[in-house]
């Protein structure tokens, strides 16, 4: 699905795909260990998938 | 309904994802740039946050405090056939919410009112899956005068009150609770 995409963009598209299926589980699930569970693992998903972005984005910018 | 949207987002997202991947040597650098941009920070910025602010809205209903064992008691009151429980005939008459019944009146009307219920809320899940509920749940601190004013402050019925009326600056400042007066909490069973 990735494999046309540089090593870190890859790594990216991975947590991002990992971020964003948590996050959609966590509309679904109930009690406070689920919640807490898939809304800390999605956003950490995110959080690292914007980080790769920025990596990327800012070495693009440079050459 | 917000939660069936909100998941139709995330695949959108996951859609342009896998098209980014799938295109990626056929886009040029700024269209790169400017689609992964979309997929990694814009997308997932708003809809992460749309989520998780309907996820913490969603920790405001009644179910979801009694979704823990130990607050099973305090959600069985608010249904109890007892019209001197305060909190029972407040959930029964649609004085408060019947999805958030307990934030309703047990989150302090302050600025950061929510803000400390949620911290609290974290320490409830560490006391309740770790260390273990205590034997008497207590509240931190005495029921705040404002927490009913916020509600009966603005009413005539408060207002014109006869005994209201001799103690009222007291009432206003907290110095007399209203508790002292109306003083039928939760009815739990034996």
């Amino acid at each position: 699905m990735f494999k046309d995409m540089p090593p870190i963009m890859k790594k990216a598209s991975y947590a991002l795909l990992i971020g964003i299926l948590m996050l959609g589980l966590s509309l679904f699930v109930s009690g406070p260990i689920p919640y807490i569970l898939t809304m800390s693992i999605g956003g950490a998903g995110l959080g690292l998938a914007l980080l790769l972005y920025l990596i990327v984005f800012f070495r693009e910018m440079k050459n | 309904m917000l939660s069936i949207l909100l998941a139709f987002m995330g695949l959108v997202n996951l859609l342009l994802l896998v098209t980014l991947g799938k295109q990626w040597n056929s886009l040029g650098k700024l269209g790169r740039i400017t689609l992964a941009g979309v997929v990694f920070v814009f997308m997932p910025s708003a809809w992460g946050l749309a989520v998780v602010v309907d996820g913490i809205n969603s920790m405001k209903q009644v179910e979801f405090c009694d979704s823990c064992h130990v607050m099973g008691s305090y959600a069985h009151s608010l249904k109890v056939d007892d019209q001197e429980s305060l909190p029972a005939i407040h959930f029964q008459n649609n004085w408060v919410s019947q999805k958030t019944g307990c934030y309703d009146c047990h989150t302090e009307y302050s600025m950061f009112g929510g803000v400390k219920a949620k911290m609290n809320g974290l320490k409830h899940v560490w006391v309740n899956f770790v260390t273990g509920p205590p034997e008497k749940i207590e509240l931190y601190s005495p029921y705040a005068n404002r927490d009913c004013l916020k509600c009966h402050g603005p009413s005539k019925k408060f207002q014109l009150g006869e005994d209201h009326e001799d103690d009222m600056a007291d009432i206003l400042s907290g110095e007399l609770s209203c508790l002292e007066c109306h003083d039928t909490g939760h009815v739990l069973e034996k």
